[in-house]
């Protein structure tokens, strides 16, 4: 694979969010309709969502609850190719002696899944703060949306229209009029 | 049990619950009154604070009970209780004597909403100012953007443009905030904290990861455009022209002042002097925009015929000087700035609440209706003509002691043109102060323009001339803040070489 190629599949979300918050940008900046502008914006602070819980990922990694350290090796010993006997074995040695105990019980394993087992034993749990921090964004991003679309309902009902190049027109001719 | 340690959550408090209050209340007469009542006791309560300030150092307060770097803390020390005393005065001033203005420009079944709207967006920026913490800050920062965007749309009923300017003022704050919310993103990935103390302190090991500068670069642009620093200045001057005045007064004076306080902060406590200034020219960058929106601003502000809007674009050249001199990077230019901070906030203040004035008794703010004011309003004519001198700089007057600052921390820089155009602005200020109060005191009204029907109510013209009186103070003795000014810069500016 190119190297290209691998940065791109590696760091997927964050292109994701990358080109969501330039389509919403575009959206803002170019679209004329009010309610177009105002998508492009939930768009723009989507990308930002999916930016804040990118982040918090950890390869391998278990959801953030408590486990216990027979869970979490039942969980690793699912992700790996062990014989039935030695799992039971390292089961049980978890049970009396701990982690460390049950990794010995368990021998030598090919070295991906040694890596594997290791990496999700090692790392506890994924980085919930990030996600607590958006749910707490998108809140605000959902606040800002009513406001936009009350205001954008506010904006029709004075100007019987929500273009905004229409809106411009109808306020330089009341201008002239005024002049006049 | 006593409330003194509980002061810093008060603060935030207060104002916050009277506006949930004051929302369930159905009578404008009721909600007027809680608002005073309850933003009086807001300044109260800072006052307090700066007080225990200014005899206890920095005031730390754990939200909740739980400790920082897990919990959030509210961090007070000379500079933010200075600004929470800044905000909360400008709305103890200017919230109970808005009943007539409001009265005039609101429609009354929308009272009780207004000041509910009035004090959130209060409590907003006193949360921003005085919280430790960066996640927190972003969520404050937006409830009082989304309150200040309804109070703008609230002025539909005098003018339809205040919609327009409301949806501007929207999706201009909304990117802004969204910028910083990136620049926190990628902050926290690389220090894995939210405190801002904490943050700054794993920073230090940092300055070199494209994360980091990554994350300064976006923090500074979603500020810049939080404070309406030029070019992204176009929503304020639509937002102060068309919201009801009593709201222009209060934002004028205190949410573009806020912005430059969080800009101070992130600048110099959380980035620190090397990643700000060394390591990322922020410097350079503000400098160079704080230099053109104190011309073009001045420039545009000259050629206005509504004068909320010259006003309106005065403040944008206003906050050119407070950023130039944050972008100074010593205690001088910060000096300059925070003086600069409180003087504009109680000109500015004071100048909306006498067009208030105006466009009570007038209909209207334009340079027609301010023809010839000052036979039967010489009150008000007295307090634009005052704020009109506070805006340019004369002496006596706060301005000349903050543009001093700027000046001499310019050349201390070695940045002579950059003091060259803290004059030039001087300058073009005078212009289109003279040509304000020619038409206010020589103007010929009955040919051009309706005759005045006489003085506005003492509400109007009474607090516009105690906000005055106090930028006056600060010019003369320089000892109005009883030092928490030169506290503030030398501590911000301690780690500069």
């Amino acid at each position: 694979m190119s190297l290209l190629a691998t940065g791109l599949f590696n760091l997927l979300n964050y292109w994701v969010y990358v080109s969501l918050m330039m389509i919403g940008l575009y959206a803002v900046i170019a679209k004329t309709n009010l309610v177009k502008k105002v998508i492009g914006l939930s768009l723009f602070q989507t990308g930002i969502f999916i930016f804040y819980i990118s982040m918090g990922v950890v390869s391998g990694a278990t959801t953030p609850i408590t486990w216990t350290d027979a869970e979490r090796l039942r969980l690793g010993l699912s992700r790996v190719e062990v014989a039935p006997e030695r799992a039971a074995a390292a089961l049980a040695a978890v049970e009396e002696d701990g982690l460390d105990a049950a990794r010995a019980a368990l021998g030598p394993l090919a070295p991906a899944d040694a890596a594997r087992l290791d990496e999700l034993l090692a790392r506890p749990y994924t980085n919930p703060l990030p996600h607590v921090l958006i749910l707490t964004a998108i809140v605000v991003s959902v606040s800002t949306m009513a406001v936009a679309l009350a205001i954008v309902m506010e904006i029709k009902a004075a100007y019987g229209t929500i273009e905004s190049d229409e809106i411009v027109t109808a306020e330089l001719e009341t201008a002239r009029a005024a002049r006049s | 049990m006593t409330l003194t340690p509980q002061v810093p959550a008060l603060v935030v408090l207060v104002p916050l619950l009277a506006g949930v209050v004051i929302g369930l209340v159905r009578h404008a007469g009721l909600a007027w009154l809680l608002a005073s009542l309850a933003s009086v006791t807001t300044f109260a309560l800072t006052l307090a604070l700066a007080a225990r300030v200014q005899a206890e150092g920095v005031v730390i307060y754990a939200m909740g009970g739980w400790a920082a770097p897990t919990g959030i803390e509210l961090r007070v020390d000379a500079l933010n209780a200075l600004v929470l005393a800044l905000v909360a005065g400008m709305a103890a001033v200017i919230v109970p004597t808005s009943r007539a203005s409001v009265a005039r420009e609101v429609p009354a079944d929308r009272h009780d909403q207004f000041y509910a709207l009035v004090l959130l967006c209060v409590a907003g920026m006193l949360g921003v100012t005085a919280t430790g913490d960066a996640f927190n800050l972003y969520v404050l920062i937006e409830i009082s953007s989304l309150t200040a965007y309804a109070l703008v749309a609230l002025g539909r009923s005098r003018d339809r443009r205040a919609l327009t300017a409301s949806f501007q003022y929207l999706i201009m704050g909304s990117i802004g905030a969204s910028f910083l919310l990136v620049g926190l993103g990628y902050l926290f990935l690389a220090t894995g904290t939210l405190n801002m103390a904490d943050m700054a302190v794993r920073l230090a090991d940092l300055h070199g990861s494209t994360t980091v500068r990554t994350g300064v670069a976006f923090v500074i642009v979603g500020l810049s455009l939080k404070m309406a620093l030029f070019p992204v200045h176009q929503w304020m001057a639509d937002a102060y022209t068309y919201a009801p005045t009593s709201v222009t007064a209060l934002m004028a004076s205190t949410a573009t002042k806020v912005g430059v306080y969080i800009t101070i902060r992130f600048v110099y406590t959380i980035f620190g002097h090397e990643l700000s200034f060394v390591i990322m020219p922020t410097d350079a960058f503000l400098l160079a925009f704080a230099c053109l929106a104190i011309v073009v601003g001045s420039l545009q502000a000259i050629r206005q015929h509504d004068v909320r809007r010259l006003l309106a674009y005065s403040s944008v050249a206003q906050i050119g000087y407070l950023v130039l001199g944050l972008a100074l990077g010593s205690a001088l230019g910060l000096s300059g700035t925070l003086v600069h901070l409180l003087n504009h906030a109680l000109v500015k203040g004071a100048l909306f609440l006498a067009v208030g004035a105006v466009v009570y008794r007038q209909g209207g703010a334009t340079m027609h209706e301010l023809t010839g004011i000052a036979r039967r309003m010489p009150l008000t004519a007295a307090a634009i003509a005052v704020g009109g001198l506070g805006l340019i700089g004369v002496p006596l007057t706060g301005g000349f002691v903050s543009k001093w600052y700027l000046v001499a921390g310019a050349l201390e820089a070695g940045l002579w043109p950059v003091a060259v155009v803290v004059l030039v602005g001087s300058l073009l200020a005078v212009a289109y102060v003279l040509r304000l109060l020619q038409v206010v005191y020589f103007g010929e009204p009955g040919t051009v323009a309706p005759e005045p029907a006489g003085e506005a109510p003492a509400s109007f013209w009474a607090p516009a001339l105690l906000l005055l009186l106090g930028s006056v103070a600060l010019g003369v003795s320089g000892q109005l803040t009883g030092g928490l000014i030169a506290a503030a810069a030398g501590a911000l500016a301690g780690g500069a070489p």
